[in-house]
Protein backbone atom coordinates (compact mmCIF):
# COMPACT_ATOMS: atom_id res chain seq x y z
CA UNK A 1 0.00 0.00 0.00
CA UNK A 2 1.56 3.31 -1.01
CA UNK A 3 1.77 5.88 1.82
CA UNK A 4 -0.75 8.49 2.37
CA UNK A 5 -1.02 12.11 3.17
CA UNK A 6 -3.81 11.66 4.76
CA UNK A 7 -3.72 8.35 6.61
CA UNK A 8 -6.42 6.96 9.13
CA UNK A 9 -8.26 8.58 10.99
CA UNK A 10 -10.27 10.54 8.39
CA UNK A 11 -11.46 13.30 9.46
CA UNK A 12 -13.76 14.44 6.69
CA UNK A 13 -15.38 13.15 3.64
CA UNK A 14 -12.56 14.74 1.81
CA UNK A 15 -9.68 13.26 3.13
CA UNK A 16 -11.19 9.58 2.83
CA UNK A 17 -12.05 10.52 -1.17
CA UNK A 18 -8.50 11.99 -1.17
CA UNK A 19 -6.90 9.29 0.53
CA UNK A 20 -8.87 6.83 -1.71
CA UNK A 21 -7.91 8.51 -4.63
CA UNK A 22 -4.10 7.80 -3.70
CA UNK A 23 -5.24 4.31 -3.51
CA UNK A 24 -6.42 4.13 -6.91
CA UNK A 25 -9.64 3.01 -5.73
CA UNK A 26 -12.03 6.27 -6.52
CA UNK A 27 -12.85 7.36 -10.44
CA UNK A 28 -14.74 10.43 -11.08
CA UNK A 29 -17.24 10.65 -13.52
CA UNK A 30 -17.33 13.60 -15.75
CA UNK A 31 -20.79 12.30 -17.32
CA UNK A 32 -23.84 14.56 -16.79
CA UNK A 33 -26.27 12.68 -14.43
CA UNK A 34 -29.79 12.45 -13.93
CA UNK A 35 -30.99 12.05 -10.29
CA UNK A 36 -33.97 10.38 -11.40
CA UNK A 37 -32.80 7.78 -13.30
CA UNK A 38 -28.99 7.40 -13.71
CA UNK A 39 -27.16 6.81 -9.97
CA UNK A 40 -28.63 3.62 -8.74
CA UNK A 41 -27.69 1.40 -11.63
CA UNK A 42 -24.18 2.61 -11.33
CA UNK A 43 -24.04 2.34 -7.30
CA UNK A 44 -25.71 -1.32 -7.46
CA UNK A 45 -23.57 -3.05 -10.32
CA UNK A 46 -20.09 -1.08 -8.49
CA UNK A 47 -21.60 -3.62 -5.24
CA UNK A 48 -21.64 -6.26 -7.39
CA UNK A 49 -18.33 -6.08 -9.03
CA UNK A 50 -16.59 -4.88 -5.85
CA UNK A 51 -15.94 -1.54 -7.87
CA UNK A 52 -13.97 1.88 -7.24
CA UNK A 53 -15.81 4.18 -4.97
CA UNK A 54 -16.78 7.37 -7.30
CA UNK A 55 -17.55 11.00 -7.20
CA UNK A 56 -19.92 12.31 -9.41
CA UNK A 57 -19.22 15.78 -10.89
CA UNK A 58 -21.79 16.51 -13.22
CA UNK A 59 -24.84 16.36 -11.92
CA UNK A 60 -28.11 17.79 -13.52
CA UNK A 61 -29.72 20.73 -12.35
CA UNK A 62 -27.34 21.08 -9.85
CA UNK A 63 -24.39 22.88 -10.98
CA UNK A 64 -21.12 22.52 -9.07
CA UNK A 65 -22.22 19.78 -6.99
CA UNK A 66 -20.77 16.53 -6.52
CA UNK A 67 -21.72 13.51 -5.29
CA UNK A 68 -19.84 10.34 -3.40
CA UNK A 69 -21.05 6.90 -3.32
CA UNK A 70 -19.37 3.14 -2.95
CA UNK A 71 -16.53 4.52 -0.28
CA UNK A 72 -17.45 1.47 1.63
CA UNK A 73 -18.38 -1.20 -0.39
CA UNK A 74 -15.69 -3.51 -0.30
CA UNK A 75 -13.69 -4.92 3.00
CA UNK A 76 -10.45 -3.18 2.08
CA UNK A 77 -11.69 0.50 2.61
CA UNK A 78 -13.81 -0.61 5.51
CA UNK A 79 -11.11 -1.99 6.93
CA UNK A 80 -8.99 1.29 6.16
CA UNK A 81 -11.77 2.98 7.37
CA UNK A 82 -11.86 1.32 10.71
CA UNK A 83 -7.65 1.28 10.58
CA UNK A 84 -7.92 -2.63 11.57
CA UNK A 85 -6.40 -5.02 8.84
CA UNK A 86 -8.84 -7.15 6.67
CA UNK A 87 -7.54 -10.25 7.61
CA UNK A 88 -9.88 -11.66 10.75
CA UNK A 89 -11.51 -8.72 10.65
CA UNK A 90 -14.97 -9.65 12.69
CA UNK A 91 -12.87 -10.20 15.53
CA UNK A 92 -10.75 -7.63 14.91
CA UNK A 93 -13.21 -5.13 15.10
CA UNK A 94 -15.42 -6.87 18.00
CA UNK A 95 -11.98 -6.56 20.11
CA UNK A 96 -11.79 -2.90 19.43
CA UNK A 97 -15.59 -2.68 20.72
CA UNK A 98 -15.12 -5.07 23.65
CA UNK A 99 -11.54 -3.76 24.78
CA UNK A 100 -10.57 -0.57 23.66
CA UNK A 101 -11.81 2.51 25.84
CA UNK A 102 -14.42 4.77 24.64
CA UNK A 103 -14.05 8.70 24.45
CA UNK A 104 -16.55 11.01 24.92
CA UNK A 105 -16.66 13.68 22.11
CA UNK A 106 -15.31 16.67 22.19
CA UNK A 107 -17.28 19.75 21.97
CA UNK A 108 -15.17 22.51 19.47
CA UNK A 109 -16.84 25.70 18.83
CA UNK A 110 -16.71 25.52 15.20
CA UNK A 111 -15.81 23.33 12.25
CA UNK A 112 -16.22 23.47 8.66
CA UNK A 113 -19.76 22.54 8.35
CA UNK A 114 -20.81 25.89 9.72
CA UNK A 115 -18.97 27.93 6.89
CA UNK A 116 -23.16 28.18 5.34
CA UNK A 117 -25.64 28.65 7.41
CA UNK A 118 -29.27 28.71 6.81
CA UNK A 119 -32.09 29.27 8.95
CA UNK A 120 -36.05 29.07 8.85
CA UNK A 121 -37.56 30.04 5.82
CA UNK A 122 -34.75 30.91 3.29
CA UNK A 123 -34.37 26.79 3.56
CA UNK A 124 -35.60 24.93 0.51
CA UNK A 125 -34.48 20.99 0.70
CA UNK A 126 -34.78 20.96 -3.04
CA UNK A 127 -31.31 23.04 -3.07
CA UNK A 128 -29.47 19.68 -2.24
CA UNK A 129 -29.21 17.16 -4.95
CA UNK A 130 -31.09 13.53 -4.02
CA UNK A 131 -30.84 11.01 -6.44
CA UNK A 132 -33.87 8.47 -6.99
CA UNK A 133 -32.59 4.99 -5.60
CA UNK A 134 -35.61 2.86 -7.39
CA UNK A 135 -38.15 3.65 -10.38
CA UNK A 136 -41.08 4.17 -7.73
CA UNK A 137 -39.96 6.71 -4.99
CA UNK A 138 -41.97 10.00 -5.10
CA UNK A 139 -40.16 12.38 -4.18
CA UNK A 140 -36.53 10.77 -3.63
CA UNK A 141 -34.88 9.97 0.05
CA UNK A 142 -31.98 11.05 1.76
CA UNK A 143 -30.33 7.82 2.09
CA UNK A 144 -27.08 8.08 3.56
CA UNK A 145 -28.40 10.88 6.26
CA UNK A 146 -27.05 9.33 9.86
CA UNK A 147 -29.86 10.95 12.68
CA UNK A 148 -28.09 11.98 15.59
CA UNK A 149 -30.91 12.21 18.48
CA UNK A 150 -30.51 12.44 22.29
CA UNK A 151 -32.43 10.83 25.17
CA UNK A 152 -34.63 12.55 26.88
CA UNK A 153 -34.12 11.16 30.47
CA UNK A 154 -29.95 10.54 30.00
CA UNK A 155 -26.89 11.50 28.18
CA UNK A 156 -27.43 8.64 25.64
CA UNK A 157 -26.81 9.84 22.21
CA UNK A 158 -27.78 7.44 19.20
CA UNK A 159 -26.87 7.45 16.01
CA UNK A 160 -27.60 5.52 12.70
CA UNK A 161 -28.66 5.55 8.93
CA UNK A 162 -32.33 6.22 7.94
CA UNK A 163 -34.50 7.01 5.68
CA UNK A 164 -35.88 10.45 5.09
CA UNK A 165 -38.63 11.09 2.20
CA UNK A 166 -38.25 14.77 1.07
CA UNK A 167 -41.79 16.09 1.44
CA UNK A 168 -41.55 20.04 0.92
CA UNK A 169 -38.90 22.64 1.18
CA UNK A 170 -38.34 21.75 4.73
CA UNK A 171 -40.30 18.91 5.70
CA UNK A 172 -39.04 15.16 5.64
CA UNK A 173 -41.01 12.31 6.56
CA UNK A 174 -38.57 9.35 8.53
CA UNK A 175 -39.44 6.09 9.31
CA UNK A 176 -38.94 5.25 12.62
CA UNK A 177 -39.34 1.70 13.83
CA UNK A 178 -39.49 0.35 17.91
CA UNK A 179 -37.16 -2.61 17.08
CA UNK A 180 -34.48 0.58 16.81
CA UNK A 181 -32.84 2.66 19.63
CA UNK A 182 -34.30 5.65 17.60
CA UNK A 183 -37.63 4.14 17.86
CA UNK A 184 -37.22 3.73 21.88
CA UNK A 185 -36.37 7.41 21.86
CA UNK A 186 -38.82 8.97 20.20
CA UNK A 187 -41.35 7.28 22.42
CA UNK A 188 -39.95 9.07 25.39
CA UNK A 189 -40.46 12.35 23.43
CA UNK A 190 -44.34 10.54 22.41
CA UNK A 191 -45.35 10.20 25.66
CA UNK A 192 -43.64 13.43 27.10
CA UNK A 193 -45.63 15.22 24.35
CA UNK A 194 -42.40 17.14 23.24
CA UNK A 195 -41.08 17.43 19.53
CA UNK A 196 -37.80 15.13 19.73
CA UNK A 197 -34.45 17.86 18.15
CA UNK A 198 -33.19 15.95 15.51
CA UNK A 199 -30.06 16.27 13.17
CA UNK A 200 -29.24 14.58 9.99
CA UNK A 201 -25.49 14.25 9.27
CA UNK A 202 -24.75 13.51 5.63
CA UNK A 203 -21.10 13.05 3.93
CA UNK A 204 -19.77 12.65 7.47
CA UNK A 205 -16.12 10.65 7.73
CA UNK A 206 -16.37 6.77 6.73
CA UNK A 207 -15.83 6.01 10.64
CA UNK A 208 -18.78 7.61 11.59
CA UNK A 209 -20.90 6.06 8.96
CA UNK A 210 -19.57 2.43 10.00
CA UNK A 211 -20.66 3.16 13.60
CA UNK A 212 -23.58 4.23 12.57
CA UNK A 213 -24.45 0.89 11.35
CA UNK A 214 -23.25 -0.67 14.86
CA UNK A 215 -25.95 -2.03 16.68
CA UNK A 216 -24.84 -2.05 20.46
CA UNK A 217 -26.60 -2.58 23.59
CA UNK A 218 -29.07 0.43 25.09
CA UNK A 219 -27.87 3.63 26.38
CA UNK A 220 -24.86 3.18 25.18
CA UNK A 221 -23.33 5.72 22.45
CA UNK A 222 -22.07 4.54 19.54
CA UNK A 223 -19.98 7.92 18.85
CA UNK A 224 -18.45 7.41 21.66
CA UNK A 225 -16.40 4.23 19.87
CA UNK A 226 -15.02 6.90 17.10
CA UNK A 227 -12.45 7.38 19.94
CA UNK A 228 -12.47 3.46 20.55
CA UNK A 229 -11.10 3.43 17.27
CA UNK A 230 -8.62 6.07 16.88
CA UNK A 231 -7.55 6.91 20.54
CA UNK A 232 -9.21 10.30 19.91
CA UNK A 233 -12.59 12.41 20.74
CA UNK A 234 -14.45 12.70 17.53
CA UNK A 235 -14.97 16.90 17.16
CA UNK A 236 -18.34 17.89 17.68
CA UNK A 237 -20.18 20.89 17.35
CA UNK A 238 -23.62 22.49 18.81
CA UNK A 239 -26.54 22.95 16.38
CA UNK A 240 -27.84 25.95 15.72
CA UNK A 241 -31.04 25.72 16.22
CA UNK A 242 -31.35 22.94 18.57
CA UNK A 243 -29.33 21.43 22.02
CA UNK A 244 -27.86 18.22 19.93
CA UNK A 245 -24.36 18.31 18.44
CA UNK A 246 -23.11 17.11 14.97
CA UNK A 247 -19.51 16.21 13.58
CA UNK A 248 -17.44 19.53 12.83
CA UNK A 249 -15.95 18.16 10.00
CA UNK A 250 -18.95 16.82 8.26
CA UNK A 251 -20.66 17.77 4.55
CA UNK A 252 -23.94 18.47 5.59
CA UNK A 253 -26.83 18.84 8.61
CA UNK A 254 -29.86 19.63 8.52
CA UNK A 255 -31.31 20.66 12.08
CA UNK A 256 -35.08 20.35 13.02
CA UNK A 257 -37.59 18.64 15.35
CA UNK A 258 -40.02 15.71 15.28
CA UNK A 259 -43.54 16.28 15.86
CA UNK A 260 -44.24 13.76 19.12
CA UNK A 261 -48.04 13.58 17.17
CA UNK A 262 -47.89 14.12 13.44
CA UNK A 263 -47.70 11.00 11.09
CA UNK A 264 -47.91 11.61 7.50
CA UNK A 265 -48.38 9.01 4.46
CA UNK A 266 -44.78 8.13 3.88
CA UNK A 267 -43.50 5.24 1.15
CA UNK A 268 -42.80 3.22 -0.99
CA UNK A 269 -38.62 2.66 -0.96
CA UNK A 270 -36.60 1.20 -2.44
CA UNK A 271 -35.05 -1.27 0.65
CA UNK A 272 -32.76 -3.63 2.05
CA UNK A 273 -35.02 -6.90 1.42
CA UNK A 274 -34.88 -6.50 -2.30
CA UNK A 275 -38.24 -5.36 -2.49
CA UNK A 276 -40.11 -1.81 -2.52
CA UNK A 277 -41.23 -1.31 1.16
CA UNK A 278 -44.85 -0.79 2.18
CA UNK A 279 -46.37 2.95 3.16
CA UNK A 280 -45.88 3.93 6.40
CA UNK A 281 -47.68 6.57 8.71
CA UNK A 282 -44.49 8.29 10.06
CA UNK A 283 -43.12 11.03 11.92
CA UNK A 284 -42.62 14.49 10.42
CA UNK A 285 -39.17 16.27 10.50
CA UNK A 286 -40.07 19.91 10.39
CA UNK A 287 -36.61 21.26 8.88
CA UNK A 288 -35.38 24.38 11.29
CA UNK A 289 -31.42 25.28 10.02
CA UNK A 290 -29.30 23.58 7.07
CA UNK A 291 -25.55 24.28 7.83
CA UNK A 292 -23.02 22.93 5.26
CA UNK A 293 -19.55 23.35 4.11
CA UNK A 294 -19.07 26.09 0.99
CA UNK A 295 -18.61 23.66 -1.33
CA UNK A 296 -20.41 20.39 0.07
CA UNK A 297 -20.17 16.85 -1.23
CA UNK A 298 -23.65 14.99 -0.99
CA UNK A 299 -22.97 10.90 0.22
CA UNK A 300 -25.40 9.08 -1.51
CA UNK A 301 -25.86 5.43 -0.37
CA UNK A 302 -27.96 3.35 -2.71
CA UNK A 303 -30.65 0.90 -1.50
CA UNK A 304 -32.23 -2.22 -2.71
CA UNK A 305 -31.11 -5.72 -3.43
CA UNK A 306 -27.93 -6.73 -2.11
CA UNK A 307 -25.49 -6.03 -2.68
CA UNK A 308 -24.89 -2.32 -1.69
CA UNK A 309 -22.74 -0.42 -0.09
CA UNK A 310 -25.15 -0.29 3.03
CA UNK A 311 -25.53 -3.96 2.95
CA UNK A 312 -21.80 -4.37 3.34
CA UNK A 313 -21.46 -1.82 5.88
CA UNK A 314 -23.96 -3.53 8.05
CA UNK A 315 -23.18 -6.58 7.47
CA UNK A 316 -19.27 -6.23 8.73
CA UNK A 317 -20.68 -3.97 11.77
CA UNK A 318 -23.80 -6.74 12.75
CA UNK A 319 -21.07 -9.76 12.56
CA UNK A 320 -18.52 -7.74 14.63
CA UNK A 321 -21.20 -6.91 17.42
CA UNK A 322 -22.74 -9.95 17.59
CA UNK A 323 -19.84 -11.61 18.10
CA UNK A 324 -18.55 -9.47 20.98
CA UNK A 325 -22.55 -9.79 22.36
CA UNK A 326 -22.70 -13.53 21.99
CA UNK A 327 -19.88 -14.70 23.66
CA UNK A 328 -20.41 -12.75 26.61
CA UNK A 329 -23.30 -14.93 26.96
CA UNK A 330 -22.15 -18.14 25.20
CA UNK A 331 -18.44 -18.52 25.33
CA UNK A 332 -18.38 -21.33 22.84
CA UNK A 333 -18.85 -18.82 20.07
CA UNK A 334 -16.03 -18.57 18.07
CA UNK A 335 -16.95 -16.83 15.21
CA UNK A 336 -20.10 -14.93 13.59
CA UNK A 337 -21.38 -13.74 10.27
CA UNK A 338 -23.98 -12.69 8.42
CA UNK A 339 -24.78 -13.82 5.15
CA UNK A 340 -27.53 -12.10 3.70
CA UNK A 341 -30.05 -9.37 3.82
CA UNK A 342 -29.45 -7.29 7.33
CA UNK A 343 -28.83 -10.25 9.21
CA UNK A 344 -32.07 -12.30 8.58
CA UNK A 345 -29.99 -14.86 7.92
CA UNK A 346 -26.70 -15.34 10.07
CA UNK A 347 -23.77 -18.16 10.82
CA UNK A 348 -22.35 -18.79 13.87
CA UNK A 349 -19.65 -21.03 14.60
CA UNK A 350 -19.14 -22.61 18.08
CA UNK A 351 -15.93 -24.63 19.67
CA UNK A 352 -16.50 -28.15 17.91
CA UNK A 353 -14.56 -29.40 21.43
CA UNK A 354 -17.37 -27.98 23.45
CA UNK A 355 -20.46 -29.52 21.68
CA UNK A 356 -23.03 -30.45 23.92
CA UNK A 357 -27.24 -31.12 24.02
CA UNK A 358 -28.81 -27.99 24.57
CA UNK A 359 -26.04 -25.62 23.15
CA UNK A 360 -27.07 -24.61 19.81
CA UNK A 361 -30.55 -23.57 21.26
CA UNK A 362 -28.87 -21.69 23.88
CA UNK A 363 -27.24 -20.14 20.60
CA UNK A 364 -29.94 -18.95 18.99
CA UNK A 365 -31.74 -17.75 22.37
CA UNK A 366 -28.53 -15.49 23.22
CA UNK A 367 -28.86 -14.45 19.82
CA UNK A 368 -32.79 -13.32 19.89
CA UNK A 369 -31.89 -11.47 22.91
CA UNK A 370 -29.21 -9.10 22.23
CA UNK A 371 -29.68 -6.01 20.41
CA UNK A 372 -27.31 -6.87 17.10
CA UNK A 373 -29.58 -10.20 16.67
CA UNK A 374 -33.02 -8.40 16.52
CA UNK A 375 -33.45 -8.85 12.74
CA UNK A 376 -32.02 -12.63 13.43
CA UNK A 377 -34.74 -14.68 11.43
CA UNK A 378 -32.84 -18.19 9.80
CA UNK A 379 -29.92 -18.40 12.09
CA UNK A 380 -27.36 -21.29 11.26
CA UNK A 381 -24.89 -22.77 13.82
CA UNK A 382 -21.87 -24.63 12.81
CA UNK A 383 -19.18 -25.72 14.47
CA UNK A 384 -16.02 -24.62 13.88
CA UNK A 385 -14.26 -27.12 11.76
CA UNK A 386 -16.27 -25.32 8.66
CA UNK A 387 -15.33 -21.49 7.47
CA UNK A 388 -18.66 -19.58 7.77
CA UNK A 389 -17.57 -17.10 5.42
CA UNK A 390 -17.03 -20.07 2.60
CA UNK A 391 -20.47 -20.68 1.06
CA UNK A 392 -18.70 -24.16 -0.31
CA UNK A 393 -18.12 -25.41 2.88
CA UNK A 394 -21.08 -23.75 4.47
CA UNK A 395 -23.67 -25.74 2.13
CA UNK A 396 -21.42 -28.83 2.88
CA UNK A 397 -21.99 -28.85 6.41
CA UNK A 398 -25.77 -28.71 5.93
CA UNK A 399 -26.13 -31.03 3.25
CA UNK A 400 -24.17 -33.71 5.59
CA UNK A 401 -24.66 -32.76 9.36
CA UNK A 402 -28.42 -31.40 9.15
CA UNK A 403 -31.68 -33.64 9.69
CA UNK A 404 -34.61 -31.08 9.38
CA UNK A 405 -36.63 -33.43 11.71
CA UNK A 406 -34.73 -33.00 14.47
CA UNK A 407 -32.10 -29.64 13.61
CA UNK A 408 -34.90 -26.76 13.36
CA UNK A 409 -35.74 -24.98 16.68
CA UNK A 410 -38.67 -22.63 15.83
CA UNK A 411 -39.42 -19.57 17.77
CA UNK A 412 -42.83 -18.73 16.41
CA UNK A 413 -43.14 -15.54 16.72
CA UNK A 414 -40.49 -12.81 17.37
CA UNK A 415 -40.29 -8.58 17.31
CA UNK A 416 -38.61 -7.90 14.21
CA UNK A 417 -38.14 -5.08 11.34
CA UNK A 418 -41.80 -3.97 9.38
CA UNK A 419 -39.03 -4.44 6.64
CA UNK A 420 -39.48 -7.97 6.40
CA UNK A 421 -41.67 -8.45 3.54
CA UNK A 422 -42.72 -12.04 4.78
CA UNK A 423 -43.19 -11.56 8.36
CA UNK A 424 -46.87 -10.37 7.73
CA UNK A 425 -47.73 -13.58 6.37
CA UNK A 426 -47.25 -14.90 9.65
CA UNK A 427 -50.48 -13.49 10.73
CA UNK A 428 -49.61 -11.15 13.36
CA UNK A 429 -48.91 -8.04 11.03
CA UNK A 430 -45.26 -6.36 10.15
CA UNK A 431 -42.72 -6.41 12.33
CA UNK A 432 -42.90 -9.91 14.00
CA UNK A 433 -41.60 -12.76 12.49
CA UNK A 434 -41.02 -16.38 13.18
CA UNK A 435 -36.86 -17.51 13.79
CA UNK A 436 -35.44 -21.06 12.82
CA UNK A 437 -32.59 -22.20 14.46
CA UNK A 438 -30.36 -24.71 11.91
CA UNK A 439 -28.42 -26.79 13.58
CA UNK A 440 -25.83 -27.63 11.68
CA UNK A 441 -23.52 -29.12 13.93
CA UNK A 442 -21.51 -32.60 13.92
CA UNK A 443 -23.99 -34.83 15.84
CA UNK A 444 -23.50 -36.10 19.15
CA UNK A 445 -23.65 -39.36 19.52
CA UNK A 446 -25.62 -42.15 19.08
CA UNK A 447 -24.83 -41.83 15.50
CA UNK A 448 -23.49 -43.92 13.04
CA UNK A 449 -19.97 -44.92 12.09
CA UNK A 450 -19.67 -42.36 8.98
CA UNK A 451 -19.14 -39.66 11.69
CA UNK A 452 -16.06 -41.21 13.19
CA UNK A 453 -14.07 -41.30 9.95
CA UNK A 454 -11.77 -38.48 9.13
CA UNK A 455 -12.87 -35.76 6.25
CA UNK A 456 -12.15 -37.45 2.70
CA UNK A 457 -9.14 -35.42 1.71
CA UNK A 458 -6.33 -36.08 -0.19
CA UNK A 459 -2.66 -36.38 1.06
CA UNK A 460 -0.15 -33.15 0.77
CA UNK A 461 3.10 -34.41 -1.38
CA UNK A 462 5.54 -32.06 -1.80
CA UNK A 463 5.24 -33.22 -5.87
CA UNK A 464 1.86 -32.15 -5.62
CA UNK A 465 2.67 -28.49 -4.10
CA UNK A 466 5.66 -28.02 -6.87
CA UNK A 467 3.28 -28.60 -9.19
CA UNK A 468 0.49 -26.42 -7.87
CA UNK A 469 3.44 -24.24 -7.86
CA UNK A 470 3.82 -24.08 -11.63
CA UNK A 471 0.37 -23.59 -12.36
CA UNK A 472 0.12 -20.16 -10.28
CA UNK A 473 -1.93 -22.04 -7.71
CA UNK A 474 -0.44 -22.27 -4.65
CA UNK A 475 -1.68 -20.48 -1.50
CA UNK B 1 -21.58 30.51 -1.24
CA UNK B 2 -22.97 28.44 -4.65
CA UNK B 3 -26.08 29.94 -5.32
CA UNK B 4 -28.92 27.11 -5.98
CA UNK B 5 -30.08 27.00 -9.74
CA UNK B 6 -34.16 26.94 -8.70
CA UNK B 7 -35.91 27.57 -12.19
CA UNK B 8 -33.86 24.85 -14.04
CA UNK B 9 -35.55 22.12 -15.67
CA UNK B 10 -34.88 19.05 -12.58
CA UNK B 11 -35.92 21.72 -10.30
CA UNK B 12 -39.20 22.86 -11.10
CA UNK B 13 -40.44 19.24 -12.04
CA UNK B 14 -39.20 18.32 -8.58
CA UNK B 15 -41.08 20.96 -6.98
CA UNK B 16 -44.33 19.61 -9.04
CA UNK B 17 -43.85 15.82 -7.67
CA UNK B 18 -43.57 17.49 -4.57
CA UNK B 19 -47.22 19.06 -5.57
CA UNK B 20 -48.24 16.11 -6.61
CA UNK B 21 -46.70 13.78 -3.23
CA UNK B 22 -48.76 16.43 -1.42
CA UNK B 23 -52.16 15.67 -2.94
CA UNK B 24 -51.65 11.99 -2.74
CA UNK B 25 -51.66 12.26 0.63
CA UNK B 26 -54.60 14.33 1.39
CA UNK B 27 -56.28 12.04 -0.36
CA UNK B 28 -54.66 8.64 0.24
CA UNK B 29 -57.88 7.35 2.13
CA UNK B 30 -59.91 7.90 -0.78
CA UNK B 31 -57.22 6.42 -2.76
CA UNK B 32 -56.72 3.15 -0.54
CA UNK B 33 -60.62 2.55 -0.19
CA UNK B 34 -60.85 2.45 -4.56
CA UNK B 35 -57.84 1.17 -5.63
CA UNK B 36 -55.94 -0.76 -3.48
CA UNK B 37 -53.49 -2.98 -4.86
CA UNK B 38 -53.52 -1.25 -8.52
CA UNK B 39 -51.01 0.61 -9.92
CA UNK B 40 -52.56 4.06 -10.98
CA UNK B 41 -50.79 6.99 -12.76
CA UNK B 42 -51.24 10.44 -11.17
CA UNK B 43 -50.17 13.71 -12.69
CA UNK B 44 -51.40 17.48 -12.52
CA UNK B 45 -53.23 16.18 -9.18
CA UNK B 46 -55.39 13.45 -11.02
CA UNK B 47 -55.50 10.02 -11.64
CA UNK B 48 -54.94 9.44 -15.25
CA UNK B 49 -54.32 5.68 -15.61
CA UNK B 50 -55.55 2.51 -13.64
CA UNK B 51 -53.92 -0.99 -14.29
CA UNK B 52 -53.07 -4.31 -12.46
CA UNK B 53 -49.25 -4.62 -12.59
CA UNK B 54 -46.70 -1.24 -13.63
CA UNK B 55 -46.04 -2.93 -17.26
CA UNK B 56 -49.91 -2.55 -17.82
CA UNK B 57 -49.71 1.21 -16.28
CA UNK B 58 -47.05 2.55 -18.49
CA UNK B 59 -48.83 0.57 -21.62
CA UNK B 60 -51.84 2.37 -20.59
CA UNK B 61 -50.04 5.66 -20.07
CA UNK B 62 -48.40 5.39 -23.45
CA UNK B 63 -51.67 4.44 -25.16
CA UNK B 64 -53.51 7.54 -23.60
CA UNK B 65 -50.11 9.52 -24.54
CA UNK B 66 -49.40 10.05 -21.29
CA UNK B 67 -46.11 8.85 -21.03
CA UNK B 68 -44.64 11.70 -19.23
CA UNK B 69 -46.75 11.07 -16.09
CA UNK B 70 -45.32 12.33 -12.82
CA UNK B 71 -45.96 9.52 -10.76
CA UNK B 72 -46.54 5.57 -10.77
CA UNK B 73 -48.05 4.76 -7.45
CA UNK B 74 -48.68 1.23 -6.14
CA UNK B 75 -51.69 1.92 -4.00
CA UNK B 76 -51.62 -0.35 -0.41
CA UNK B 77 -54.41 -2.74 1.03
CA UNK B 78 -53.45 -1.19 4.68
CA UNK B 79 -50.70 1.30 6.27
CA UNK B 80 -48.55 0.41 9.01
CA UNK B 81 -47.58 2.99 12.09
CA UNK B 82 -45.13 1.38 13.12
CA UNK B 83 -44.45 4.14 16.45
Amino acid sequence: MTQSRRAFPFRSLGDWASFLEEQGQLRHNQQEMDLRKDFGLVSKAIAAKNGPAIVHENVFGYPGWRIFSEGLTTMQRQAWSLGVPDQNIVSNIANVLQYNKPLKPEIVRDGPIKEVKIIGDDIDMTDIPIPYAGKYENPPYISAGISVIKSLNSDWYNIGIRRFQLKGKRKVCELVQLNQHEGQIFREYVWAGKPMPIAIVIGADPLFYMLSQTPLPNEVSEWDYWGAFTGEPLQVVKCETNDLYVPAHAEIVIEGFVDPEGREFEGPFSEFPGYYSGCYYTPVVRVEAVTMRENPIYYNLYMGREPSEGHNMFHLMCSANMLMQLRALVPEVKDVQVLSTWSFTTAVSIDKKALKHGLVEKVGAAMKAVKSGMTVKNLFVFDDSVDIRNLNEIMWALSVKFQAAKDIFVIPKCITTVLDPSSPSLGYGPGVSSVGVFDCTEPLPPYDEPYRREIALPPVTERAKEVLNELGLSN
Amino acid sequence: MRQPDRNNPYRQELYKVLKEREWLDKNHEDIISKYARKWIGIHDQEIVAVADTSDALRQELSDKGKSDCRMMFLVPSSVHKPV
